[in-house]
Protein backbone atom coordinates (compact mmCIF):
# COMPACT_ATOMS: atom_id res chain seq x y z
CA UNK A 1 0.00 0.00 0.00
CA UNK A 2 1.77 3.26 -1.21
CA UNK A 3 0.31 5.46 2.08
CA UNK A 4 1.26 2.69 4.54
CA UNK A 5 3.37 3.41 7.04
CA UNK A 6 6.04 0.91 5.72
CA UNK A 7 6.45 2.31 2.45
CA UNK A 8 6.76 6.16 4.03
CA UNK A 9 9.73 4.12 6.24
CA UNK A 10 11.14 2.91 3.27
CA UNK A 11 11.34 6.24 1.66
CA UNK A 12 12.38 8.13 4.63
CA UNK A 13 15.62 5.47 4.52
CA UNK A 14 16.33 6.35 1.26
CA UNK A 15 14.23 3.86 -0.94
CA UNK A 16 13.20 6.24 -4.50
CA UNK A 17 11.04 4.08 -5.53
CA UNK A 18 9.20 3.88 -2.38
CA UNK A 19 9.33 7.27 -2.05
CA UNK A 20 7.91 7.85 -5.97
CA UNK A 21 4.93 5.22 -5.38
CA UNK A 22 4.14 7.44 -1.86
CA UNK A 23 4.28 10.81 -4.29
CA UNK A 24 1.85 9.46 -7.05
CA UNK A 25 -0.70 7.99 -4.60
CA UNK A 26 -0.47 11.09 -2.59
CA UNK A 27 -0.63 13.48 -5.80
CA UNK A 28 -3.41 11.16 -7.25
CA UNK A 29 -5.77 11.63 -3.88
CA UNK A 30 -4.75 15.96 -3.78
CA UNK A 31 -5.84 16.01 -7.29
CA UNK A 32 -8.91 14.85 -6.50
CA UNK A 33 -9.10 16.41 -3.19
CA UNK A 34 -8.47 19.93 -4.74
CA UNK A 35 -10.91 19.64 -7.12
CA UNK A 36 -13.80 19.03 -5.11
CA UNK A 37 -12.74 21.87 -2.94
CA UNK A 38 -12.10 24.86 -5.04
CA UNK A 39 -13.86 23.28 -8.17
CA UNK A 40 -12.14 22.76 -11.69
CA UNK A 41 -10.00 25.46 -11.92
CA UNK A 42 -6.38 25.71 -13.26
CA UNK A 43 -4.80 26.43 -9.57
CA UNK A 44 -5.68 22.60 -8.95
CA UNK A 45 -2.33 21.85 -10.31
CA UNK A 46 -0.83 24.39 -8.66
CA UNK A 47 -1.80 23.10 -5.17
CA UNK A 48 -0.97 19.62 -6.03
CA UNK A 49 2.34 19.88 -6.34
CA UNK A 50 3.12 22.80 -3.41
CA UNK A 51 1.36 20.36 -1.17
CA UNK A 52 3.35 17.38 -2.72
CA UNK A 53 6.70 19.76 -2.14
CA UNK A 54 5.90 20.73 1.44
CA UNK A 55 5.92 16.50 1.64
CA UNK A 56 9.08 15.61 -0.06
CA UNK A 57 10.75 18.10 1.93
CA UNK A 58 9.10 17.28 5.53
CA UNK A 59 9.02 13.82 4.57
CA UNK A 60 12.77 13.49 6.77
CA UNK A 61 11.20 15.04 9.93
CA UNK A 62 8.45 13.27 10.10
CA UNK A 63 9.25 11.36 13.38
CA UNK A 64 6.50 9.27 13.26
CA UNK A 65 5.73 7.32 9.81
CA UNK A 66 2.22 6.52 10.76
CA UNK A 67 1.20 10.47 11.03
CA UNK A 68 1.74 10.78 7.42
CA UNK A 69 -1.72 11.47 7.11
CA UNK A 70 -1.99 14.19 9.60
CA UNK A 71 0.94 15.54 8.02
CA UNK A 72 -0.24 15.83 4.58
CA UNK A 73 -3.44 16.84 5.70
CA UNK A 74 -2.38 19.91 7.40
CA UNK A 75 0.19 20.67 4.58
CA UNK A 76 -3.44 20.42 2.02
CA UNK A 77 -5.11 22.65 4.14
CA UNK A 78 -2.34 25.06 4.04
CA UNK A 79 -2.78 25.22 0.17
CA UNK A 80 -6.31 25.75 0.28
CA UNK A 81 -6.36 29.07 2.87
CA UNK A 82 -3.05 30.52 0.77
CA UNK A 83 -5.63 30.34 -2.41
CA UNK A 84 -8.58 31.81 -0.95
CA UNK A 85 -6.16 34.50 0.49
CA UNK A 86 -4.72 35.41 -2.54
CA UNK A 87 -1.46 33.72 -2.81
CA UNK A 88 -2.02 32.05 -6.17
CA UNK A 89 -4.32 35.51 -8.00
CA UNK A 90 -4.48 38.65 -6.77
CA UNK A 91 -7.98 39.84 -5.94
CA UNK A 92 -9.19 42.20 -8.65
CA UNK A 93 -10.09 45.95 -6.60
CA UNK A 94 -12.98 47.50 -8.68
CA UNK A 95 -11.32 50.98 -8.85
CA UNK A 96 -8.05 49.93 -10.16
CA UNK A 97 -6.61 53.64 -11.90
CA UNK A 98 -8.73 52.88 -15.43
CA UNK A 99 -11.73 52.92 -13.70
CA UNK A 100 -12.69 56.06 -12.14
CA UNK A 101 -10.84 59.18 -13.34
CA UNK A 102 -13.12 59.23 -16.88
CA UNK A 103 -16.21 60.45 -14.27
CA UNK A 104 -17.03 63.95 -13.99
CA UNK A 105 -18.05 62.86 -10.31
CA UNK A 106 -14.79 61.53 -9.46
CA UNK A 107 -13.09 63.15 -6.35
CA UNK A 108 -9.99 64.95 -6.23
CA UNK A 109 -7.01 62.49 -5.93
CA UNK A 110 -6.16 61.92 -2.31
CA UNK A 111 -9.55 61.92 -1.20
CA UNK A 112 -10.29 58.52 0.80
CA UNK A 113 -13.62 56.26 1.74
CA UNK A 114 -13.58 56.05 5.23
CA UNK A 115 -14.33 52.14 5.12
CA UNK A 116 -14.74 52.26 8.79
CA UNK A 117 -17.43 54.21 8.99
CA UNK A 118 -18.97 52.45 5.53
CA UNK A 119 -18.51 49.10 7.84
CA UNK A 120 -20.36 50.64 10.44
CA UNK A 121 -23.60 51.71 8.52
CA UNK A 122 -24.61 48.06 7.53
CA UNK A 123 -26.20 45.22 8.79
CA UNK A 124 -24.19 42.27 10.60
CA UNK A 125 -25.09 40.02 7.97
CA UNK A 126 -23.90 42.34 5.35
CA UNK A 127 -20.22 43.09 7.37
CA UNK A 128 -20.26 39.23 7.26
CA UNK A 129 -20.31 38.71 3.66
CA UNK A 130 -17.36 41.52 3.42
CA UNK A 131 -15.70 39.65 5.63
CA UNK A 132 -15.96 36.62 3.95
CA UNK A 133 -15.30 38.71 0.93
CA UNK A 134 -12.11 40.08 2.02
CA UNK A 135 -10.92 36.23 3.10
CA UNK A 136 -11.10 35.37 -0.47
CA UNK A 137 -14.38 33.14 -0.60
CA UNK A 138 -16.40 33.32 -3.63
CA UNK A 139 -20.39 34.29 -3.42
CA UNK A 140 -21.41 30.46 -4.00
CA UNK A 141 -18.79 29.79 -1.20
CA UNK A 142 -19.97 32.31 1.59
CA UNK A 143 -23.89 30.53 0.71
CA UNK A 144 -22.54 27.31 1.96
CA UNK A 145 -20.59 28.79 4.79
CA UNK A 146 -23.65 31.28 5.68
CA UNK A 147 -26.35 28.46 4.82
CA UNK A 148 -28.01 30.09 2.31
CA UNK A 149 -28.61 31.10 -1.31
CA UNK A 150 -26.47 32.84 -3.48
CA UNK A 151 -29.08 35.32 -4.53
CA UNK A 152 -29.62 35.99 -1.32
CA UNK A 153 -25.90 36.81 -0.35
CA UNK A 154 -26.14 38.84 -3.33
CA UNK A 155 -29.05 40.32 -1.93
CA UNK A 156 -27.16 40.98 1.35
CA UNK A 157 -24.66 42.91 -1.18
CA UNK A 158 -26.90 45.12 -3.25
CA UNK A 159 -28.61 46.27 0.00
CA UNK A 160 -25.69 47.29 1.11
CA UNK A 161 -24.86 49.53 -1.60
CA UNK A 162 -28.02 50.74 -1.94
CA UNK A 163 -28.01 51.59 1.88
CA UNK A 164 -24.42 53.71 1.44
CA UNK A 165 -26.15 54.82 -2.12
CA UNK A 166 -29.01 56.28 -0.34
CA UNK A 167 -27.27 57.91 2.97
CA UNK A 168 -24.91 59.43 0.18
CA UNK A 169 -27.43 61.01 -1.83
CA UNK A 170 -29.04 62.32 1.56
CA UNK A 171 -26.09 63.76 2.85
CA UNK A 172 -25.73 65.58 -0.70
CA UNK A 173 -28.57 67.07 -0.78
CA UNK A 174 -27.50 68.42 3.15
CA UNK A 175 -23.68 68.98 3.12
CA UNK A 176 -23.04 69.70 -0.73
CA UNK A 177 -21.74 67.24 -3.08
CA UNK A 178 -18.39 68.15 -3.42
CA UNK A 179 -18.52 67.93 0.68
CA UNK A 180 -19.60 64.61 0.41
CA UNK A 181 -17.26 63.00 -2.26
CA UNK A 182 -14.28 64.52 -0.33
CA UNK A 183 -15.18 62.04 2.57
CA UNK A 184 -16.03 64.49 5.57
CA UNK A 185 -19.78 64.20 5.02
CA UNK A 186 -20.80 61.29 6.81
CA UNK A 187 -21.02 61.84 10.49
CA UNK B 1 -31.46 54.09 -9.88
CA UNK B 2 -29.61 50.99 -12.05
CA UNK B 3 -32.16 48.15 -11.53
CA UNK B 4 -31.14 45.54 -9.37
CA UNK B 5 -30.10 43.06 -11.71
CA UNK B 6 -27.64 45.25 -12.89
CA UNK B 7 -26.43 46.16 -9.45
CA UNK B 8 -24.89 42.73 -8.54
CA UNK B 9 -23.25 42.09 -11.85
CA UNK B 10 -21.09 44.91 -10.94
CA UNK B 11 -19.65 43.72 -8.04
CA UNK B 12 -19.25 39.94 -8.92
CA UNK B 13 -16.61 37.82 -8.13
CA UNK B 14 -14.33 38.41 -10.98
CA UNK B 15 -14.43 40.87 -14.12
CA UNK B 16 -13.90 40.20 -17.32
CA UNK B 17 -13.19 43.20 -19.87
CA UNK B 18 -16.47 43.41 -20.60
CA UNK B 19 -17.33 43.74 -17.17
CA UNK B 20 -15.53 46.74 -16.46
CA UNK B 21 -16.49 48.18 -19.42
CA UNK B 22 -19.80 47.94 -18.04
CA UNK B 23 -18.92 49.02 -14.89
CA UNK B 24 -16.98 52.13 -16.41
CA UNK B 25 -20.41 52.90 -18.30
CA UNK B 26 -22.42 52.91 -15.32
CA UNK B 27 -20.52 54.56 -12.97
CA UNK B 28 -20.04 57.33 -15.71
CA UNK B 29 -23.67 57.86 -15.48
CA UNK B 30 -24.36 58.02 -11.75
CA UNK B 31 -21.94 59.20 -9.48
CA UNK B 32 -23.91 57.60 -6.11
CA UNK B 33 -23.13 53.96 -7.73
CA UNK B 34 -19.11 55.53 -8.03
CA UNK B 35 -19.13 56.10 -4.52
CA UNK B 36 -21.12 53.13 -3.63
CA UNK B 37 -19.01 51.00 -5.47
CA UNK B 38 -15.78 53.07 -4.10
CA UNK B 39 -17.00 52.45 -0.28
CA UNK B 40 -17.77 48.39 -0.58
CA UNK B 41 -13.75 48.50 -2.30
CA UNK B 42 -12.26 50.58 0.42
CA UNK B 43 -14.18 48.76 3.53
CA UNK B 44 -13.33 45.03 1.67
CA UNK B 45 -9.74 46.63 1.58
CA UNK B 46 -9.62 47.33 4.76
CA UNK B 47 -11.36 44.27 6.27
CA UNK B 48 -7.93 42.18 4.34
CA UNK B 49 -5.64 44.29 5.91
CA UNK B 50 -7.22 44.13 9.20
CA UNK B 51 -7.09 39.88 8.28
CA UNK B 52 -3.60 40.02 7.14
CA UNK B 53 -1.87 42.31 9.81
CA UNK B 54 -3.44 40.29 12.77
CA UNK B 55 -3.05 36.80 11.56
CA UNK B 56 0.41 37.85 11.16
CA UNK B 57 2.86 36.00 8.79
CA UNK B 58 1.70 33.08 10.20
CA UNK B 59 -1.49 31.72 8.43
CA UNK B 60 -0.44 28.41 9.25
CA UNK B 61 -1.61 28.67 12.84
CA UNK B 62 -5.10 29.57 12.35
CA UNK B 63 -5.66 25.91 10.68
CA UNK B 64 -4.09 24.59 13.65
CA UNK B 65 -6.67 26.67 15.71
CA UNK B 66 -9.19 25.60 13.49
CA UNK B 67 -8.80 22.23 13.33
CA UNK B 68 -8.44 22.45 17.36
CA UNK B 69 -12.21 23.73 17.19
CA UNK B 70 -13.18 21.30 15.47
CA UNK B 71 -12.00 18.73 17.93
CA UNK B 72 -9.00 17.61 16.50
CA UNK B 73 -6.01 18.38 18.19
CA UNK B 74 -5.21 15.06 18.14
CA UNK B 75 -4.07 16.32 14.63
CA UNK B 76 -1.26 18.37 15.76
CA UNK B 77 2.04 17.39 17.22
CA UNK B 78 3.55 18.87 20.11
CA UNK B 79 5.25 21.92 18.70
CA UNK B 80 1.94 22.89 16.54
CA UNK B 81 -0.05 22.82 19.86
CA UNK B 82 3.17 24.94 21.65
CA UNK B 83 2.28 27.16 18.79
CA UNK B 84 -1.19 27.03 19.19
CA UNK B 85 -1.51 27.63 23.02
CA UNK B 86 1.00 30.77 22.40
CA UNK B 87 -1.42 32.27 19.61
CA UNK B 88 -4.71 31.58 20.66
CA UNK B 89 -5.39 34.89 22.50
CA UNK B 90 -4.73 36.74 19.99
CA UNK B 91 -6.91 34.07 17.88
CA UNK B 92 -9.85 34.73 20.23
CA UNK B 93 -9.78 38.62 20.22
CA UNK B 94 -9.76 38.24 15.87
CA UNK B 95 -12.66 35.86 16.08
CA UNK B 96 -14.52 38.39 18.22
CA UNK B 97 -13.86 41.07 15.94
CA UNK B 98 -14.34 39.40 12.95
CA UNK B 99 -17.23 36.94 13.22
CA UNK B 100 -16.99 35.74 9.81
CA UNK B 101 -13.78 34.21 10.74
CA UNK B 102 -15.96 31.37 12.91
CA UNK B 103 -17.28 30.50 10.09
CA UNK B 104 -14.25 29.87 8.06
CA UNK B 105 -13.19 28.25 11.12
CA UNK B 106 -15.97 25.48 10.66
CA UNK B 107 -15.67 25.29 7.10
CA UNK B 108 -11.89 23.97 7.45
CA UNK B 109 -13.23 21.55 9.95
CA UNK B 110 -15.00 20.12 7.12
CA UNK B 111 -11.95 19.76 4.79
CA UNK B 112 -10.22 18.16 7.29
CA UNK B 113 -12.48 15.56 7.18
CA UNK B 114 -12.93 15.67 3.77
CA UNK B 115 -9.20 14.85 3.18
CA UNK B 116 -9.22 12.13 5.96
CA UNK B 117 -12.58 10.20 3.85
CA UNK B 118 -10.58 11.01 0.53
CA UNK B 119 -7.45 9.26 2.23
CA UNK B 120 -9.63 6.46 2.79
CA UNK B 121 -10.87 6.14 -0.22
CA UNK B 122 -7.25 6.12 -1.22
CA UNK B 123 -6.57 3.22 0.78
CA UNK B 124 -9.40 1.32 -0.69
CA UNK B 125 -8.24 2.04 -4.21
CA UNK B 126 -4.69 0.44 -3.25
CA UNK B 127 -6.07 -2.91 -1.44
CA UNK B 128 -7.74 -3.53 -4.48
CA UNK B 129 -5.66 -7.01 -6.07
CA UNK B 130 -3.19 -6.39 -8.56
CA UNK B 131 -3.47 -9.37 -10.22
CA UNK B 132 -7.16 -9.38 -11.47
CA UNK B 133 -6.87 -9.03 -15.32
CA UNK B 134 -8.58 -5.98 -15.52
CA UNK B 135 -6.72 -3.70 -13.48
CA UNK B 136 -2.92 -5.17 -15.19
CA UNK B 137 -4.79 -4.69 -18.69
CA UNK B 138 -5.36 -0.60 -17.82
CA UNK B 139 -1.44 -0.20 -17.36
CA UNK B 140 -0.67 -1.60 -20.76
CA UNK B 141 -0.43 0.27 -23.75
CA UNK B 142 -1.77 -2.03 -26.75
CA UNK B 143 1.31 -2.31 -28.43
CA UNK B 144 3.31 -3.15 -25.51
CA UNK B 145 1.41 -6.07 -24.50
CA UNK B 146 4.20 -8.80 -25.69
CA UNK B 147 7.29 -6.83 -24.45
CA UNK B 148 5.26 -6.24 -20.71
CA UNK B 149 5.85 -1.89 -19.88
CA UNK B 150 6.98 -2.23 -16.36
CA UNK B 151 5.38 0.76 -15.89
CA UNK B 152 1.96 1.90 -16.11
CA UNK B 153 2.05 5.50 -18.11
CA UNK B 154 0.69 7.53 -15.18
CA UNK B 155 3.81 6.58 -13.03
CA UNK B 156 6.07 7.92 -15.59
CA UNK B 157 4.26 10.97 -16.04
CA UNK B 158 4.77 11.28 -12.03
CA UNK B 159 8.09 10.78 -12.46
CA UNK B 160 8.81 13.12 -14.72
CA UNK B 161 6.47 15.61 -12.73
CA UNK B 162 8.59 15.01 -9.78
CA UNK B 163 11.67 15.40 -10.95
CA UNK B 164 10.93 18.84 -12.59
CA UNK B 165 9.66 20.12 -8.80
CA UNK B 166 13.11 18.07 -7.50
CA UNK B 167 15.02 19.63 -9.95
CA UNK B 168 13.82 23.56 -8.42
CA UNK B 169 12.44 23.88 -5.40
CA UNK B 170 9.91 27.11 -7.14
CA UNK B 171 9.52 24.89 -10.17
CA UNK B 172 5.39 24.85 -10.69
CA UNK B 173 4.17 22.21 -13.35
CA UNK B 174 1.06 24.39 -14.77
CA UNK B 175 -1.20 22.04 -16.95
CA UNK B 176 -3.02 25.72 -18.22
CA UNK B 177 -4.77 24.27 -21.73
CA UNK B 178 -3.22 21.01 -21.08
CA UNK B 179 0.42 19.23 -20.45
CA UNK B 180 0.83 16.45 -22.83
CA UNK B 181 3.94 14.08 -22.26
CA UNK B 182 4.34 11.40 -24.75
CA UNK B 183 5.53 7.89 -22.52
CA UNK B 184 5.87 5.72 -25.33
CA UNK B 185 4.90 5.99 -28.95
CA UNK B 186 1.11 4.11 -28.05
CA UNK B 187 -0.30 6.54 -25.70
CA UNK B 188 -0.31 9.85 -25.25
CA UNK B 189 -0.82 12.13 -21.88
CA UNK B 190 -2.42 14.98 -21.05
CA UNK B 191 -2.91 16.83 -18.14
CA UNK B 192 -5.30 19.44 -16.94
CA UNK B 193 -8.12 21.22 -18.82
CA UNK B 194 -8.72 20.75 -22.75
CA UNK B 195 -9.90 19.38 -26.04
CA UNK B 196 -8.53 16.14 -26.98
CA UNK B 197 -8.90 15.00 -30.74
CA UNK B 198 -9.06 11.02 -31.13
CA UNK B 199 -8.95 8.98 -33.95
CA UNK B 200 -12.09 8.61 -35.76
CA UNK B 201 -13.99 12.01 -34.74
CA UNK B 202 -13.99 11.38 -30.94
CA UNK B 203 -13.82 14.35 -29.01
CA UNK B 204 -12.96 14.51 -24.90
CA UNK B 205 -12.99 17.90 -23.01
CA UNK B 206 -11.18 17.42 -19.87
CA UNK B 207 -11.49 19.52 -16.65
CA UNK B 208 -8.56 21.17 -14.99
CA UNK B 209 -6.56 19.08 -12.95
CA UNK B 210 -7.77 15.92 -14.57
CA UNK B 211 -5.37 13.21 -16.37
CA UNK B 212 -5.76 11.43 -19.03
CA UNK B 213 -4.47 8.56 -21.63
CA UNK B 214 -5.22 7.96 -25.01
CA UNK B 215 -3.98 6.30 -28.06
CA UNK B 216 -1.92 8.92 -30.28
CA UNK B 217 -4.39 9.93 -32.65
CA UNK B 218 -1.67 9.69 -35.95
CA UNK B 219 -0.88 6.18 -35.73
CA UNK B 220 -2.97 4.42 -38.14
CA UNK B 221 -3.38 1.76 -36.40
CA UNK B 222 -5.01 1.47 -33.07
CA UNK B 223 -6.04 -2.30 -31.85
CA UNK B 224 -8.51 -1.06 -28.96
CA UNK B 225 -10.67 2.46 -28.76
CA UNK B 226 -8.93 2.74 -24.93
CA UNK B 227 -8.29 5.51 -22.53
CA UNK B 228 -7.55 6.04 -19.04
CA UNK B 229 -9.20 8.79 -16.85
CA UNK B 230 -8.37 10.25 -13.44
CA UNK B 231 -10.71 13.72 -12.84
CA UNK B 232 -13.22 14.67 -14.61
CA UNK B 233 -14.56 14.68 -18.85
CA UNK B 234 -17.00 14.88 -20.61
CA UNK B 235 -16.88 12.52 -23.82
CA UNK B 236 -18.93 12.26 -27.48
CA UNK B 237 -17.42 9.14 -29.00
CA UNK B 238 -17.62 8.65 -33.07
CA UNK B 239 -19.66 5.79 -33.64
CA UNK B 240 -17.51 3.35 -35.53
CA UNK B 241 -19.03 0.05 -35.27
CA UNK B 242 -15.74 -0.83 -32.09
CA UNK B 243 -16.34 -0.71 -28.80
CA UNK B 244 -14.53 2.61 -26.86
CA UNK B 245 -13.74 2.31 -23.38
CA UNK B 246 -12.56 4.63 -20.30
CA UNK B 247 -11.27 3.26 -17.50
CA UNK B 248 -10.90 5.05 -13.97
CA UNK B 249 -9.41 4.00 -10.93
CA UNK B 250 -12.93 2.06 -10.20
CA UNK B 251 -14.47 1.46 -12.71
CA UNK B 252 -14.57 0.34 -16.85
CA UNK B 253 -16.87 2.21 -18.86
CA UNK B 254 -17.86 0.62 -22.54
CA UNK B 255 -20.06 2.83 -25.26
CA UNK B 256 -20.87 2.38 -28.59
CA UNK B 257 -21.03 5.98 -30.25
CA UNK B 258 -22.57 8.18 -27.84
CA UNK B 259 -22.44 11.13 -25.55
CA UNK B 260 -21.54 11.07 -21.44
CA UNK B 261 -19.75 12.54 -18.52
CA UNK B 262 -17.58 11.26 -16.20
CA UNK B 263 -16.27 12.35 -13.00
CA UNK B 264 -13.54 10.39 -10.93
CA UNK B 265 -11.39 9.89 -8.03
CA UNK B 266 -9.35 7.52 -6.23
CA UNK B 267 -12.47 6.98 -4.60
CA UNK B 268 -15.29 6.90 -6.74
CA UNK B 269 -16.53 6.95 -10.07
CA UNK B 270 -19.76 9.22 -11.41
CA UNK B 271 -20.84 8.07 -14.82
CA UNK B 272 -24.07 10.09 -16.89
CA UNK B 273 -25.09 9.75 -19.92
CA UNK B 274 -26.88 11.94 -22.30
CA UNK B 275 -27.75 9.77 -25.25
CA UNK B 276 -26.40 6.30 -26.99
CA UNK B 277 -25.79 3.46 -24.15
CA UNK B 278 -22.98 2.82 -21.82
CA UNK B 279 -22.00 -0.49 -19.65
CA UNK B 280 -20.29 0.17 -16.51
CA UNK B 281 -18.21 -2.16 -14.99
CA UNK B 282 -16.46 -2.15 -11.33
CA UNK B 283 -13.44 -3.30 -11.20
CA UNK B 284 -14.60 -4.68 -7.53
CA UNK B 285 -17.23 -6.51 -9.76
CA UNK B 286 -20.31 -6.14 -10.88
CA UNK B 287 -21.38 -4.18 -13.93
CA UNK B 288 -25.03 -2.29 -15.11
CA UNK B 289 -26.30 -0.30 -18.13
CA UNK B 290 -27.16 3.26 -18.32
CA UNK B 291 -30.05 4.69 -20.81
CA UNK B 292 -29.98 8.01 -21.85
CA UNK B 293 -30.56 10.55 -19.30
CA UNK B 294 -29.31 7.93 -16.29
CA UNK B 295 -26.57 7.88 -13.71
CA UNK B 296 -24.60 5.47 -11.88
CA UNK B 297 -22.05 5.92 -9.31
CA UNK B 298 -19.00 3.38 -8.27
CA UNK B 299 -17.27 3.64 -5.09
CA UNK B 300 -14.25 1.59 -5.45
CA UNK B 301 -14.26 -1.61 -4.11
CA UNK B 302 -17.83 -2.04 -4.50
CA UNK B 303 -20.21 -2.66 -7.50
CA UNK B 304 -21.68 0.09 -9.67
CA UNK B 305 -25.21 1.87 -8.01
CA UNK B 306 -28.59 0.64 -9.61
CA UNK B 307 -28.83 3.88 -12.49
CA UNK B 308 -31.15 6.62 -11.37
CA UNK B 309 -32.42 9.37 -13.83
CA UNK B 310 -31.04 12.39 -13.11
CA UNK B 311 -32.01 15.98 -14.03
CA UNK B 312 -29.07 16.58 -17.15
CA UNK B 313 -28.54 19.96 -16.77
CA UNK B 314 -28.15 19.95 -13.05
CA UNK B 315 -25.89 17.01 -12.86
CA UNK B 316 -23.50 17.82 -15.77
CA UNK B 317 -23.12 21.35 -14.83
CA UNK B 318 -19.25 20.95 -13.98
CA UNK B 319 -18.61 20.09 -17.35
CA UNK B 320 -18.94 24.08 -18.16
CA UNK B 321 -21.60 22.57 -21.08
CA UNK B 322 -25.58 23.13 -21.12
CA UNK B 323 -26.79 19.71 -21.33
CA UNK B 324 -30.12 19.38 -22.80
CA UNK B 325 -32.24 16.79 -23.72
CA UNK B 326 -35.85 16.64 -24.51
CA UNK B 327 -35.52 19.57 -21.60
CA UNK B 328 -38.93 22.01 -21.30
CA UNK B 329 -37.67 26.07 -22.92
CA UNK B 330 -38.41 27.63 -19.17
CA UNK B 331 -36.04 25.03 -17.99
CA UNK B 332 -33.43 25.18 -20.25
CA UNK B 333 -33.41 29.33 -20.21
CA UNK B 334 -34.20 29.23 -16.35
CA UNK B 335 -30.68 27.33 -16.24
CA UNK B 336 -28.49 29.64 -18.69
CA UNK B 337 -30.13 32.90 -16.82
CA UNK B 338 -29.17 31.26 -13.21
CA UNK B 339 -25.89 30.25 -14.63
CA UNK B 340 -25.28 33.84 -16.17
CA UNK B 341 -27.00 36.50 -13.88
CA UNK B 342 -29.03 37.52 -16.25
CA UNK B 343 -32.87 37.18 -17.14
CA UNK B 344 -33.81 35.12 -20.00
CA UNK B 345 -37.34 34.72 -20.93
CA UNK B 346 -39.21 32.53 -23.54
CA UNK B 347 -42.09 34.17 -25.70
CA UNK B 348 -45.45 32.59 -24.76
CA UNK B 349 -45.53 31.63 -28.83
CA UNK B 350 -42.45 29.07 -27.68
CA UNK B 351 -44.66 28.13 -25.34
CA UNK B 352 -44.05 23.79 -24.95
CA UNK B 353 -40.85 23.48 -27.23
CA UNK B 354 -38.48 21.30 -25.94
CA UNK B 355 -34.69 21.65 -26.50
CA UNK B 356 -32.16 19.22 -27.22
CA UNK B 357 -28.71 20.09 -27.56
CA UNK B 358 -25.25 20.52 -26.12
CA UNK B 359 -24.14 24.52 -25.68
CA UNK B 360 -20.57 25.73 -24.43
CA UNK B 361 -22.37 27.28 -21.06
CA UNK B 362 -18.80 29.34 -21.12
CA UNK B 363 -18.96 31.33 -24.21
CA UNK B 364 -21.32 34.75 -23.96
CA UNK B 365 -24.99 34.00 -22.95
CA UNK B 366 -26.12 35.84 -26.18
CA UNK B 367 -24.02 33.55 -28.26
CA UNK B 368 -25.85 30.27 -26.72
CA UNK B 369 -28.88 31.76 -27.10
CA UNK B 370 -28.44 32.25 -30.41
CA UNK B 371 -27.30 28.39 -31.15
CA UNK B 372 -30.04 27.78 -29.29
CA UNK B 373 -32.54 29.79 -31.28
CA UNK B 374 -31.76 28.35 -34.50
CA UNK B 375 -33.92 24.99 -34.43
CA UNK B 376 -37.08 26.86 -32.52
CA UNK B 377 -37.07 29.16 -35.34
CA UNK B 378 -36.70 32.20 -32.90
CA UNK B 379 -35.10 35.37 -32.60
CA UNK B 380 -32.92 36.52 -29.81
CA UNK B 381 -34.07 40.26 -28.33
CA UNK B 382 -32.18 42.28 -25.85
CA UNK B 383 -33.26 44.96 -23.17
CA UNK B 384 -32.85 46.47 -19.92
CA UNK B 385 -34.52 43.26 -18.10
CA UNK B 386 -32.39 40.82 -19.58
CA UNK B 387 -32.92 38.27 -22.73
CA UNK B 388 -35.96 37.34 -24.77
CA UNK B 389 -36.46 34.77 -27.13
CA UNK B 390 -39.09 35.13 -29.85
Amino acid sequence: MSLSAETVRRAQQGDARAREALLESLQNLLRGYFRRRIGGRDEVDDLVQNTLLRVHQGLGDLKDPERLQAFALKAALYEVQDFYRGRYSSRESLYDPDIPPESPEAPPDGAAIDAERVLAMLPERAQRVLELRAYGYRYEEIAEMIGTTEAAIKMQVKRALDRIRSLALVLAALVGTGALLAGRGIR
Amino acid sequence: MADLATLVDLWPDALSPDERAAVRAAVQADASLAHGLRSLDAAEAALRLRLDADAGEDRSVFVLYALDRAGRADLLDADELARLTEARPVLDALVAALPALALVATRIGREAAEFEAAWQGALAADALPASTPSRQRAFEAPSDRSSRAPRPPQRRVARALWRTVALSSLALVIAVGGLIVQRDRAMLEAEGAGLVALAGGTTVRTMAGTHLAYPDPERTTVLRRRVQLNGDAFFDVAHTGEAFEVETPSATVSVLGTVFGIRSDAARTEVTLVEGAVDVAARAGGAVRLAPGQQTTIATGAAPATPSDVDLPAALDWSGLAVFRDTPIDDALARLAARSGTPVRADARLAGQRVTGTFDASRPLEEVLGALAVPLGATVERDADGYTLR
